[in-house]
């Protein structure tokens, strides 16, 4: 998520200019595109007046596919009508969304477009349907049995006392630095990513940049491999991670406390990582957590119109991180799709998308899973 | 209609497994590996920082005034210079430390393969398809079971190094011993001499200008690493590379760039002018 995230943020420059280019080869793609379970709609679709197809966009990252496979599957057979999803990028979304060429978008992350969404959503373009999960985080993380233990692999408690960025010092013989024992190691977020250089940022601000070595990984598939490495030898590490993730669903992580984030903070994080101050005149004011990313639904107000009932279930359509975190990691760990996954969250969260329907529309759904 | 017989071979699961059981039960193995390469690593680069940048430049222009002539010590100064002043200069040592370590290891085991390949047809056989899987392995796939072995950092980074690099320097070991002249040997037999008089006075350095290309293609192979070593924690011109294509800064990756391919070249004409140095 942090990925997409961090990218999008670079991408968006360049994104304007070719914007307009791409958004062609994006409606050329829609075609070719359509599942197979619109295949029995004709291409006269405008002819039929019922259950015209819902559009979702696919935003290419992996908890937004499950949430559209999920989606997806109560729409078409709950609800009945055809459903497609339409591989774009974030600026591509953003102007398919206003057109009306997209429908739905399940995980719509307003921090980097936040400007657009409001502008978007005062004229009336785009109608938002509140947070899709409980939380969206990033942050500093050790694996939870340097914390807690774990007697099935008996592993003991390390760290017992670790909960916050402040207990980290005492620590750091645990996570040494191969190159540098006498200092510790952190995984950084991957090279060139604004998390990178604010994790730099609040270490200096937390007194640890003189302990602490950063290590950093040029590509987020390093860091995974890392983490994955580490956990399996139960050896003690710290690193800067997201969710949510596959990884935090796999590998049992603790969320180390921050000072809470305040805007004051954030705005001089914002200068330091703009170099308008110098990384040693950096103090404790630096240092506070990332902002919770607020992560919502959103949709055309011609859905609204011609598909009431499903914007009333997409409303309720929200789940736990933590859910979505375990769903996350069968679909990796399991190798399967992100339908394969949906089936599994229909089959263990029964109450959770119960909650979203009404009964008969559950029965629909239910006996579609058989 | 014609589809293709499955015949369901886990082989990607048998992987998964072993590299997973390697994880945890070679942990011990992997971890004094790691430190046994880590330590020379780390002074290497140390070392090389240390210096100060005119004094590596001044070495380079000696060396290569005296290998290939005044023309290359000019243009290496004034490429070396140019690194300096875009402000990669410690990224452009601790890439030369990792290129240096990778084909100091790759030298020290290519050349007593060639040699044992040069003697035996069946060792060759042997070696061929070994040799061939290690240079068109794409690295990315070794990249994950390294970095869940070993970790982070320049360990991994320099063993995947010598994985892609080492090949040349093998094959051209046991090509240049294979093409010394047999009439050359026998003359050299009926003056009695032993077989290991032979291999060190008659055959390495009649192959030597074979080895030196051998080594010499090794170098840039190691170079060419760079990039992928710094996607997995080991910093360097590579690190300024992947800055410049996440942030879509396209200047930074090419100044990056750039300074990789001054640093290539300038090896490169140093270490083929000691291939041409060397008349038997």
């Amino acid at each position: 998520m942090q990925s997409s995230r961090n990218i999008r943020r670079y991408a968006s420059a360049m994104a304007v200019l070719l914007a307009s280019v791409l958004f062609l080869t994006a409606c050329g793609s829609k075609t070719t595109d359509t599942p197979a379970d619109s295949a029995g709609t004709a291409p006269k679709q405008e002819a039929e007046k019922p259950k015209q197809v819902i559009k979702l966009a696919d935003l290419q990252w992996q908890s937004l596919w499950i949430n559209n496979a999920i989606a997806g599957f109560i729409i078409k057979n709950g609800y009945g009508y055809p459903i497609e999803t339409v591989e774009m990028t974030t600026p591509i979304m953003q102007q398919a969304l206003v057109k009306g060429d997209i429908d739905v978008v399940t995980e719509m992350w307003t921090g980097n477009i936040i400007e657009w969404y409001k502008e978007v959503q005062s004229k009336k373009q785009v109608i938002d349907l509140g947070p899709v999960m409980d939380r969206a985080v990033q942050g500093w993380y050790v694996p939870a049995y340097m914390v807690k233990g774990d007697a099935e692999r008996g592993i003991k408690a390390t760290a017992p006392d670790l909960k916050s960025v402040a207990d980290l010092e005492k620590y750091i013989h645990l996570f040494p630095d191969p190159e540098e024992p006498s200092k510790g190691l952190m995984f950084n977020c991957i090279t060139g990513w604004e998390c990178a250089k604010i994790n730099r940022i609040k270490l200096q601000a937390y007194g640890l940049s003189d302990v602490i070595n950063v290590q950093e990984p040029g590509a987020s598939a390093a860091l995974d491999a890392a983490i994955a490495g580490a956990y399996k030898k139960g050896e003690p590490f710290f690193t800067y991670y997201w969710e949510p993730t596959w990884l935090v669903g796999t590998y049992d992580m603790i969320l180390l406390e921050e000072p809470a984030f305040t805007a004051e903070c954030n705005a001089s994080i914002q200068k330091a990582l703009h170099d308008e101050v110098a990384m040693d005149a950096i103090t404790s004011e630096f240092g506070c957590a990332y902002e919770d990313a607020l992560v919502t639904k959103a949709v055309t107000p011609a859905l609204k119109e011609r598909a009431p009932e499903v914007v009333t279930f997409l409303e309720k359509f929200s789940l736990k991180t933590d859910d979505l975190n375990k769903v996350s990691s069968y679909m990796e760990l399991e190798k399967k799709t992100a339908d394969e996954a949906a089936a599994y969250f229909f089959k263990n969260y029964p109450d959770v998308w119960k909650s979203w329907v009404p009964a008969d529309i559950a029965a629909k759904v239910e006996s579609a899973l058989k | 209609m014609g589809e293709f017989p499955k015949l369901n071979i886990p082989l990607a699961q048998w992987i998964d497994n072993g590299v997973d059981w390697l994880t945890v039960e070679g942990a011990g193995f992997f971890d004094i590996l790691s430190k046994i390469l880590l330590a020379p690593l780390v002074w290497l680069e140390r070392l090389l920082l240390w210096v100060p940048w005119f004094v590596v430049i001044l070495l380079v222009a000696l060396v290569a005034w005296r290998m290939a002539g005044w023309r290359l010590a000019v243009g290496a100064s004034i490429g070396l210079f140019f690194i300096g002043s875009v402000g990669l200069w410690d990224h452009a040592m601790k890439t030369l430390a990792l290129v240096i370590a990778g084909t100091i290891l790759a030298v020290v085991v290519a050349i007593p393969t060639g040699i044992a390949m040069s003697r035996s047809d069946w060792f060759e056989r042997m070696m061929r398809p070994v040799l061939d899987l290690m240079q068109t392995m794409p690295s990315f796939v070794y990249l994950v079971p390294a970095l869940m072995l070993l970790g982070m950092g320049k360990v991994p980074a320099v063993l995947s190094t010598f994985i892609y690099a080492v090949p040349p320097a093998i094959r051209l070991t046991n090509l240049g011993i294979r093409q010394v002249p047999a009439d050359v040997l026998e003359a050299a037999k009926s003056f009695g001499t032993t077989p290991g008089q032979l291999l060190l006075k008659v055959q390495l350095p009649l192959a030597l200008p074979t080895i030196m290309a051998g080594i010499n293609q090794t170098i840039m192979m190691a170079l060419a690493m760079v990039v992928v070593a710094s996607m997995i924690g080991a910093s360097g011109l590579g690190t300024e590379v992947l800055n410049g294509i996440a942030r879509l800064e396209a200047g930074r990756g090419f100044v990056g760039g750039l300074s990789i391919v001054i640093m290539a070249i300038i090896i490169d004409r140093i270490s083929q002018s000691m291939t041409k140095a060397e008349p038997h």
